[in-house]
Order: structure tokens, then sequence, then C-alpha cells
């Protein structure tokens, strides 16, 4: 029995070896001769060929069904991967509202009154980018005031107010001109209201601003006025153009908020201006002056400096 | 081997080529590996002959053929002891 499995394991052994030398001598013959195989190989695979191309290019059924299954496959595997980032940007974007809060709350930035205010008339009848809100001087609304649609969306400026009622300029209205800051290129432009809802920032050539860039109203805090949705950008010319169109469209503008004048920000000179008013109102009475002296002396110096001042 | 087995076997030896040509790997190299324990690994020898023919590697180096039959040596030591291991 035993002799008989040796004997089977030798002629095996044999058989083995007799089939790994006949294809490294196959190999050899091809590497003298690959024209001849690749002739023979090519008629031998035309049939496989052919059945590999319908399946590759044909719009039958079966070709079809694979090819569609493979693309949904690989279109589900993009998908998730672009769902794992997704996810992983919202925990970001979460983190920096909370961080974003708490940092506003220790700054005491929250509060800041708003007028509710509801739409009344829109540019079906009124002019396009202008509508009218249902609260007036009354209300506190003054000339000026930022107009908020949302949260953060700052849309235009109080032009007109009545003790009932408002009128707001969107910045798309023509003419209409504002420095903006535009996220990703990280510049400040000038935007120009173009009418019909749209408005427009130009750039010079070789800035990087890309669609879906964002674009604030420094002056007005917090001030996001919209996403570039459209840009025109033809290299002869010297300037790029990013076109802006607000998120919200204008016929459903339902409620917005009046925000106080306050929170547009000024030059440096009115703001010394303003402090130096506020100063004099608060600080001095009138009919009362004050003087004060002060004398600074070393051991080593030998004069004495006196500053007299009177408010 | 049945009948059944041995067709099995011929599709599984045209799943590897149309595989292959398709450029569909992950799935070549799963059927290479079941069919190599499953029947036995020299019919991939002429095969990957022939793939590297038809691919014109014989101008340079025919990689698949070499791997070919490197695979089928390596099986071929490998498979009787794991049958005798199975048994």
């Amino acid at each position: 029995m035993i002799m008989k499995v040796q004997s089977q394991r030798t002629s095996n052994r044999k058989k083995n070896i007799r089939i790994l030398l006949i294809s490294v001598v196959f190999i050899a013959l091809g590497l003298l001769a690959p024209k001849a195989f690749s002739v023979v190989s090519q008629v031998v695979m035309s049939p496989f060929h052919a059945t590999s191309n319908w399946l590759r290019e044909s719009n039958s059924l079966i070709p079809t069904f694979i090819r569609e299954r493979q693309e949904l496959t690989a279109e589900i595997e993009a998908l998730e991967n672009e769902l794992q980032i997704a996810q992983r940007t919202t925990i970001t974007r979460q983190r920096l509202f909370e961080e974003n809060v708490r940092l506003r709350g220790l700054l005491g930035a929250d509060e800041e009154n708003r007028i509710a205010a509801g739409v009344i008339a829109r540019p079906d009848t009124l002019p396009y980018d202008y509508i009218q809100i249902d609260q007036g001087t009354e209300s506190g609304v003054e000339v000026g005031a930022p107009v908020f649609a949302g949260s953060d969306i700052v849309i235009g400026l109080v032009v007109y107010a009545a003790r009932e009622y408002s009128f707001v300029t969107l910045f798309t209205t023509p003419g209409f001109n504002a420095t903006v800051f535009v996220s990703g290129p990280d510049v400040v432009a000038n935007m120009e209201g173009m009418g019909g809802g749209v408005a427009r920032v130009r750039m010079p050539q070789g800035i990087a601003m890309n669609l879906g860039n964002l674009v604030y109203v420094p002056s007005i805090e917090p001030g996001v006025f919209g996403r570039i949705s459209h840009l025109e950008n033809e290299p002869t010319q010297p300037e790029q153009y990013g076109f802006i169109s607000p998120d919200i469209a204008i016929s459903s503008l339902h409620t917005v908020a009046v925000g106080k004048v306050s929170q547009i920000s000024r030059s440096v000179e009115d703001i010394d201006q303003n402090i130096l008013e506020e100063l004099l109102s608060t600080l001095v009475v009138p009919g009362v002056g004050l003087t004060v002296s002060s004398s600074t002396a070393s051991s080593t110096a030998t004069s004495s400096v006196e500053t007299e001042t009177e408010l | 081997m049945s009948v059944t087995e041995s067709i099995v076997g011929v599709l599984l030896f045209l799943l590897i080529l149309f595989a292959v040509l398709q450029n569909a790997l992950f799935l070549a190299a799963a059927a290479v590996s079941f069919f190599s324990i499953k029947y036995s690994a020299y019919p991939l020898i002429p095969l990957a002959i022939m793939l590297d023919a038809y691919f014109g590697a014989f101008y340079t180096v025919p990689i698949l053929s070499i791997c070919a039959v490197v695979w089928a040596t390596g099986v071929e030591l490998i498979r009787p002891r794991l049958f005798v291991v199975q048994s």
C-alpha cells in the first residue's frame, strides 16, 4: 500500500515537472517568436474579444445591466465617501458654531435688537429691487438700517421710513455700490447692483474667484450677502466678474428683520468724533472747569515738568 | 469529475478570461484562487500564455505567464497536503 502511494506521488511529481517544463519552453518560444504568438492568439481570442467588446459597448439588456450595475456601485462608493467627508465637515461646523456662540456671548455681541417686519410690497407692485415693509419710525426703523433675511443674510438698507411703513432698497439695485469681502480668494472688492436681483463683483484677472465663494458685507455685522453663482472670465479682458444672486428670491420674502443703523460700521474718524462727543456730553459739566496739575521730579534731574490740562 | 463539475469548471475558466479582459482583476483573482484549489492550476498556464500573447507581452516580459507558472508550482505543491489535511 505504502509503495503504491509513494509511486503515485513520484509519478505525480514527474507529471508536474513535465508540465512546468513544457510551460517554460512555451514561454521561451513566445519570447523568441512574439509575432507568431500574437497572430495565433489573435485568431484564438477573436470570439472572446468580440464577446468582451459586446459586454463593454453593446446596448443589449445584459451588458447594459452589468455596466449600469458597475456604474451604480462606483457611484454608491463615491457618495458614501462624500457622506463621510460631509459628516466630518458637519461636526467641524457644529464645533465652530458653538465656539462662535460662546465667544459672542463672552463679548456681549448677542445684545442686538432687531425689528421683525412683514413684506407688504414686492417688485411686482414696486420697481424691481425695492420692497416695502410694514414697520416704520413708530417701531424704531431708521433710514440706513440694514435689513436681514434670516439671521445673517443682509439684503439691503432702509431708504425711506414713514411712521408705519418703510421702503428698502436691495443691494442688487442698479447703481448700488458696496465694498464686499469675498471669501475663498479672501479679497476685498467692489460690488455693484445690476438690477433684476443680481449684483456683480469685479476683480482683476488672476484672482482665484470660484463658484460658491461667500460674499460678505463687512461694514454690517453679521453680513453675509450671498454666493458667487456665475463667473464671467474672459482671458483677454483685464477684469473678471462674479455674479451674485441672493439665496432667497425676492418673491419668497415674507418677513425680514430690520437692524439698527449702529450696526453699520463707521470710519475711524467718525468713531473718534463720536467718542469725543460722548466724552464731552457726559464728562463736562457746564460752568465748571477742572484743572489737573501734575509734576514729575527725580533726584538726578534738575528741572521739573509741569503739565496743566483743562477740560 | 461529474458533468456538473466539468460545466462549472469551464464556466469558471471563461469567467477568469472575461474578468481579465474586462479588467475586473479582483474578480479574476477570486476566480483563479477558487479554480486552482477546486480543479487544478495547470490549465491557467496556457490561458496566461494566450493572454500575454494577446496583450503583446511577449515583446517585453510575459508577466502573467511567469506568475501563472509560479502560482501553479506553488498551488500544486500545497494542494495535496491541503487535501490530506481535509481527509
